[in-house]
């Protein structure tokens, strides 16, 4: 392959060229701005034609400059490897295939491309054309077909053309069908062409390609993405001055240049220069260069335009407003039939846009779509050439201020300076920042102040940007600038900035007639010092104590000094001001949410929420205060509606989460891959999907999403503690042991890796080290229930019956079911001992006592080896030491039933319940004991 | 079957990867045990990649009715066709297929040109063959007729885009060879019954019936070319192949946010299992979403693919085939009816559609050939004709973009 090396080591270090072509593909993949995804899309799409064995056909839609040769040229570089390894032929077309005239002209340029590509091949592919060439004409055709299937043999071809359009119109229809049948006779050949637009070869029904492709719009930078691709090119050149630049003052020009060029990717490469320009003359130099250089170019899309067209064209570039269809008509010379027709096709090739009228709804306006072509053509149309074009692109650079400051720049150059040349020169330098005032002070004639008018008209189009890069040059900046300053610089969140020139105005002027306490206020809440904060909002406050607004952020900085109940009556103020502020509300619930008033919070979000159904804050505290009030299925339809307005992960396993507590675990199965598999490393979908399989006793995996945990945070004491958990359940002691005893290592103070130890030695019946690891749960957690039971449960197997029954009667204060159940099961107590006790207890909480014994009844139905020595003992229990009072009716009345249903073989026994009972019984009780004995149960 | 990863795509698919379709080829190859078969349906319904799987399938399955695909576009007159066909069988899987010494082809090939030739090297796209394309096409088929072959065994000629070549050849002022080739192939066909063992699938994205509505307009012809065969078409996929469609894309990349059968079935529906719109809709949430499926990727790509016009207009030939291949009036009502019908989501009756329309005799005739074009589907309301169009889907692009 010649690409590899030509390609990375002899290309172009550069990206100051038209031809992306030429420019090094490392260079060429830093600078996809605006274009990973769709880079990404068709790699992916290439990568299944070589693992998969798919197809993929694709055309590219963009505007001239739109970075195509780039993406292709990326794609090459990128398979590189497939192409290497021959999984993949690739023919890959030169930029500009000039003389494509039939459908045996493409096919012997895929025959070329694969010649310039394939070294090796190049003089065996030469002789196939050569035999080509000797073949007679009606046979060319099915030979160069021939040549590149056998070429290709069992391997897919991916065909890499750009001007894809201007190929289908040269080979006609005739060409076009035969290439479409080639295609289908043999079906691994895939494409990725581009196109200028969406032509009728491939839209109209009657064409071979129509709806052949999937067309790809390449769309125009947006002004964020201009400013990546400038900082980009500084970065590549390592111009960290430039860099500097392009975050602070620069901003302003790189918006400028965005307009101009209209986000076109290969015109903002040009436009780059105009950033690095050091001196106002080097600017003036490059501008007149640059115009000259793209003169040429933009010539290219009007040349081959109809007539019709051109006088269009001409027109609206010279009107510099946009006209309706009717004078462009007029204008023109064009009758009412032919000018619609005229635009649209303009419209279709993108060179003219069409933008409603104002003015009347059933009117379109048309202007030029790229205002560079505007300029080209006026160049040749000024009667003062470039220069009055420059004078434009000056008005539009730089801000009032700025050209005034160069304007008295030169003035000193032009006095100071004796030779005539550049005296001349500064004299136009000179003229030239007149006249961009003059142009830049036709849109303030109204008034006298027109910095400040221009900012508030910016400010209103919330153009912040465009406010500071006015206002930031100003000298000797008084109140209203400062403010102004301020107020532009916290729209655009650079807080300590804006805070700077608000206490700055502040201190110039504290009775300045519009409050300054609130914003102030506000930012300092925004830079974390609430305390200052408060102060001004309570200044605020006091200063208008109808301003909701200062009552929200005063609520809201209380709130983040966790000054919950200050806070919360702040908000209610401010709701009581005004009922249908959204903020209000939404602060109020989140002031509920973190004072742990989880119902309040529902119904503030409730309230916000009716205000505004898609306001996505809401939505995300509505769901959380769902779930926190254990409302899972309302927190899940709220999240589901978050889904739809965010991708990001935390919400799909906020809904993993509350699937959890709803114990659907394979849905929230089903959520938690699909976060994992948006970020393999995301800890909380790892963990919860060991929790969850856990859960499922799929011991297995919960332990493989544990150790990813670990790969990722090796000391993850929750990690550790469950891997031992699933270590455990697999029966894999000696590895649970080590986790356990890690476990207890990175946190020494919780209790639980030395409970989960004692149990397993306790189930391991190794009850002197189970009673030791109890014993350190007792360190940590003196009333620890759990640890205090298994204990004496160890103590009543192990025949210390002392030791147990002093565990158990300790337990009743703090467990009473746990207490009676070890007593009652374990101890086998006599009747005086148990009245002993319930006496001694009743005062204390007898109705907890009842609520014990009716759960240690059921619990021992529903057990494996029921005795009915152990059934008689618990009847008399109740009857005997509690005098069968109604609370215990029905644990007296199951154990019954359970004797005369079980042991007597009276399968009418169940109707001494009442129905509810009666089901619960049947359900809960039989059908459990009939499936572990295997038996069916008669209704 | 295991889904296996596919990229969205609307161009060629390696037969072995074409998704689906079982019924219709079982069907189809049950039809074609007695008789030929003719397919019509308009663009992008999956009618290549459903014969060229047919093909594949029959040879796979080693069925005792063997599929040759051969695709007609590009022809551009009757000298190139015995060469088209023969460029087709000499495809190493096909000649071993066609088990035949085609002495027919040699015989004739040497009364112009004596020497000895392999069949490989024939060529009748010469000069001098100009006159012989009848006796050329006449002799290939024949020897594929008198091909080697097992008792009972059925050779499938299908001739894809067969309507459209002729309709190229009308455009370009060859009606004369149209009408000849029309008859040749029926007097084949007709010689050729008695063996029994050849059958024609034709197909074409343009009706046959238009060609030859055409040729009796202009030249007053009136040869029933296919009378005697099956007519065929070709609907949406059923569920299960449209969902295994889905399943086959998402596995070239894309991430399902949500439940993945819930997602499948909302695209399966928005798109009435139309395979070639499944494949819009995922090309699209690709650039749209990142690839990533949820309900409001299907939705925004649903709403994209009917109204934004670099997608729309892949529906754009529901309109443009009306204005190509009828004259001004039929195509004036036609659009008439489809403008008006598309504000209805239920079927209107004809009753009502006259008198909203006028011109009944007319109207009643383009109904009819909407509905044979697939536009639109009649049923009865007790006696009386209802329409409506056929998929819900084309019914609101219609109305978005054209009514």
């Amino acid at each position: 392959m010649v690409e590899a090396e030509q390609g990375v080591n002899n290309g172009i270090g550069t990206f100051l060229t038209f031809g992306a072509k030429s420019v090094d593909p490392q260079i060429l993949e830093q600078l996809l701005i605006g274009r990973k995804e769709v880079v990404g899309l068709l790699f992916n799409n290439i990568n299944q034609i070589v693992e998969s064995g798919s197809n993929t056909n694709i055309i590219l839609i963009g505007k001239r400059g739109s970075g195509k040769t780039h993406i292709l040229r990326v794609l090459f570089h990128r398979i590189q490897p497939f192409v290497q390894d021959r999984e993949l032929v690739v023919a890959y077309f030169a930029e500009e295939e000039y003389g494509i005239d039939s459908y045996l002209d493409f096919l012997v340029r895929i025959i070329n491309a694969f010649k310039r590509w394939y070294d090796d091949d190049a003089v065996f592919l030469e002789g196939e054309l050569e035999k080509i060439r000797e073949t007679p004409a009606s046979r060319q055709e099915d030979l160069a077909e021939l040549v590149i299937v056998d070429y290709i043999k069992d391997k897919p071809l991916l065909i890499l053309t750009e001007n894809f359009d201007a190929t289908l119109s040269a080979i006609q229809k005739a060409g076009q069908d035969k290439l479409r049948a080639f295609l289908f006779r043999h079906n691994r050949i895939s494409f990725i062409a581009t196109s200028q637009s969406l032509i009728p070869d491939l839209r109209v029904e009657d064409k071979p390609f129509y709806n052949y492709f999937l067309p790809i719009e390449l769309k125009t930078l947006s002004y964020k993405e201009s400013v990546a691709l400038l900082k980009q090119l500084a970065s590549v050149e390592d111009r960290r001055d430039l860099l500097k630049h392009l975050e602070s003052k620069g901003r302003s020009q790189v918006r400028a240049i965005h307009e101009l060029v209209k986000g076109n990717h290969r015109l903002l490469v040009t436009f780059y220069e105009f950033l690095k320009a050091d001196s106002l003359a080097e600017l003036s130099t490059i501008f007149i260069k640059t115009m000259n250089d793209l003169k040429p170019y933009f010539e290219t899309f009007v040349r081959y335009l109809p007539p019709q067209q051109q006088k269009i064209i001409h027109y609206l570039a010279l009107c510099k407003v946009p006209k309706r269809g009717t004078d462009i008509g007029k204008n023109c010379f064009i009758s009412d039939k032919s000018i619609s027709k005229q635009l649209s096709e303009l419209q279709r090739r993108r060179l003219i846009e069409g933008i409603p009228d104002p003015a009347s709804k059933r009117d379109k306006l048309y202007d030029i779509s790229e205002p560079l072509l505007r300029i080209a053509i006026e160049v040749g149309e000024q009667k003062q050439g470039i220069t009055s074009l420059f004078i434009d692109f000056l008005a539009l650079y730089y801000s009032h201020d700025e050209l005034y400051e160069q304007r008295g720049k030169f003035e000193n150059l032009y006095m100071q300076e004796r030779v005539p040349l550049l005296k001349e020169k500064y004299r136009f330098e000179i003229e030239a920042r007149e006249k961009a005032l003059r142009i830049k002070m036709q849109y303030f004639t109204d008034t006298d102040t027109p910095t400040l008018e221009q900012a508030k008209t910016l400010f209103d189009k919330k153009d912040f940007m465009g406010v500071i890069a006015l206002l930031e040059n100003v000298k000797g900046k008084d109140v209203k600038v400062l403010v102004n300053l301020g107020k532009s610089y916290l729209m655009i969140d650079d807080f300590k900035t804006a805070l700077t020139c608000l206490t700055e105005a502040f201190k110039l002027a504290p009775d300045f007639n519009q409050s300054l306490s609130i914003p102030i206020g506000f930012c300092y809440a925004k830079v974390k010092d609430h305390s200052l904060a408060v102060q001004w909002l309570e200044k605020a406050v006091t200063e208008n104590p109808r301003s909701t607004l200062a009552w929200i952020h005063l609520g809201i900085s209380y709130s983040e000094l966790q000054e919950y109940e200050k806070s919360i009556q702040c908000l209610q103020r401010s709701i009581e001001l005004d009922r249908t502020n959204i903020k209000s509300w939404s602060e109020l619930g989140v002031a509920y949410l973190l004072s742990d008033q989880n119902e309040n919070a529902v119904a503030a979000f409730q309230e916000a929420n009716k205000l505004d159904p898609n306001d996505e804050f809401v939505t995300y505290c509505l769901a959380l205060s769902y779930f926190e009030n254990e409302q899972h299925e309302n927190s899940i339809s709220m999240y589901m509606k978050l889904s739809d307005w965010k991708k990001d992960n935390d919400v799909l396993l906020d809904i993993a989460h509350s699937y959890y507590y709803l114990k659907e675990l394979n849905v929230s199965i089903d959520y938690a891959q699909i976060a994992l598999k948006k970020d393999r490393k995301n800890l909380e979908a790892l963990r919860l999907l060991g929790a969850l399989y856990s859960e499922l006793n799929d011991y297995v995996k919960s332990r493989k999403y544990y150790l990813k945990v670990l790969e990722i945070e090796p000391e993850n004491f929750w990690a550790v503690l469950n891997l031992g958990i699933s270590h455990m359940s697999l029966e894999k002691y000696d590895d649970a042991k080590v986790c356990f005893y890690r476990a207890a290592e990175i946190n020494s103070s919780d209790k639980h890796p030395w409970l989960n130890l004692g149990s397993m030695y306790q189930y391991l019946e190794q009850y002197d080290d189970a009673i030791a690891c109890y014993n350190e749960v007792l360190k940590r957690q003196p009333d620890d229930t759990d640890a205090l039971f298994n204990l004496g449960f160890i103590y009543a197997l192990t025949n210390n019956l002392e030791a147990a029954r002093s565990i158990f009667t300790g337990l009743i204060p703090t467990n009473i079911k746990d207490a009676m159940q070890g007593i009652l099961i374990f101890l086998d107590e006599d009747l005086p001992f148990m009245k002993a006790l319930y006496s001694q207890h009743a005062a204390l909480s007898g109705a907890s006592a009842y609520d014990a014994i009716s759960e240690i009844v059921t619990s021992y139905l529903k057990e494996d080896d029921v005795e009915l020595a152990r059934i008689i003992y618990l009847q008399k229990i109740i009857k005997d030491v509690f005098g069968s009072p109604d609370k215990l009716t029905f644990a007296y009345k199951f154990l019954e039933v359970y004797k005369e249903y079980v042991y007597d073989k009276d399968e009418h026994a169940i109707y001494k319940l009442p129905r509810e009972q009666r089901e619960f019984f049947v359900r809960e009780i039989l059908k459990r004991r009939d499936r572990i004995e295997g038996t069916s149960l008669k209704p | 079957m295991n889904p296996y990863a596919l990229n969205p795509t609307a161009g060629t698919i390696p037969p072995s990867r074409i998704v689906g379709r079982a019924f219709e080829i079982k069907t189809l190859l049950q039809i074609l045990e007695s008789q030929s078969v003719l397919i019509e349906q308009f663009r992008r319904m999956g009618k290549t990649l459903l014969l060229q799987k047919l093909e594949h399938f029959t040879r796979e399955e080693d069925h005792s009715n063997k599929a040759i695909y051969f695709i007609l576009q590009g022809v551009r007159d009757p000298t190139e066709i015995t060469d088209t066909l023969l460029n087709t069988l000499r495809d190493q899987r096909n000649f071993a297929l066609v088990k035949s010494s085609f002495d027919k082809m040699r015989l004739l090939y040497n009364a112009i040109k004596p020497e000895t030739v392999n069949i490989k090297d024939v060529s009748f796209k010469l000069p001098e063959f100009k006159s012989k394309w009848k006796d050329a096409l006449t002799a290939c088929l024949e020897d594929i007729a008198d091909r080697k072959s097992d008792s009972g065994e059925i050779l499938t000629l299908i001739l894809d885009e067969f309507p459209m070549m002729l309709w190229n050849w009308l455009e370009a002022g060859k009606s004369n060879e149209a009408m000849e080739l029309l008859d040749v192939l029926r007097n084949i066909r007709h010689s050729l019954k008695e063996k029994n063992n050849i059958r024609f699938l034709i197909c074409g994205s343009i009706g046959m019936s238009v060609v030859l509505d055409r040729l009796r307009k202009d030249h007053h012809y009136t040869g029933e070319a296919f009378n005697d065969t099956a007519n065929y078409s070709i609907e949406g996929m059923s569920k299960e192949d449209a969902v295994f469609l889905c399943e086959c894309i998402q596995l070239s990349g894309f991430d399902c946010l949500e439940s993945k059968h819930a997602l499948f079935d909302e695209i399966c529906e928005l798109t009435e299992n139309l395979p070639f719109y499944i494949n819009k809709i995922f090309a699209i949430m690709a650039l749209q979403s990142s690839s990533e499926i949820s309900r409001a990727s299907i939705k925004q790509a649903y709403d994209a693919l009917l109204q934004e016009p670099i997608h729309s207009d892949s529906f754009n030939q529901l309109y443009t085939r009306i204005q190509i291949y009828y004259c001004k009036e039929d195509a004036w009502i036609m659009t008439g009816l489809l403008d008006m019908l598309c504000k209805h989501e239920e079927a209107v009756s004809e009753e009502d559609i006259t008198q909203h329309i006028g011109g009944e005799p007319a109207v009643k005739l383009a109904l009819a050939t909407l509905t044979k074009e697939h536009y639109l589907m009649r049923s009865f309301v007790g006696e009386k004709r209802h329409y409506k169009f056929k998929y819900k889907l084309f019914r609101k692009w219609w109305k978005l973009n054209k009514a």
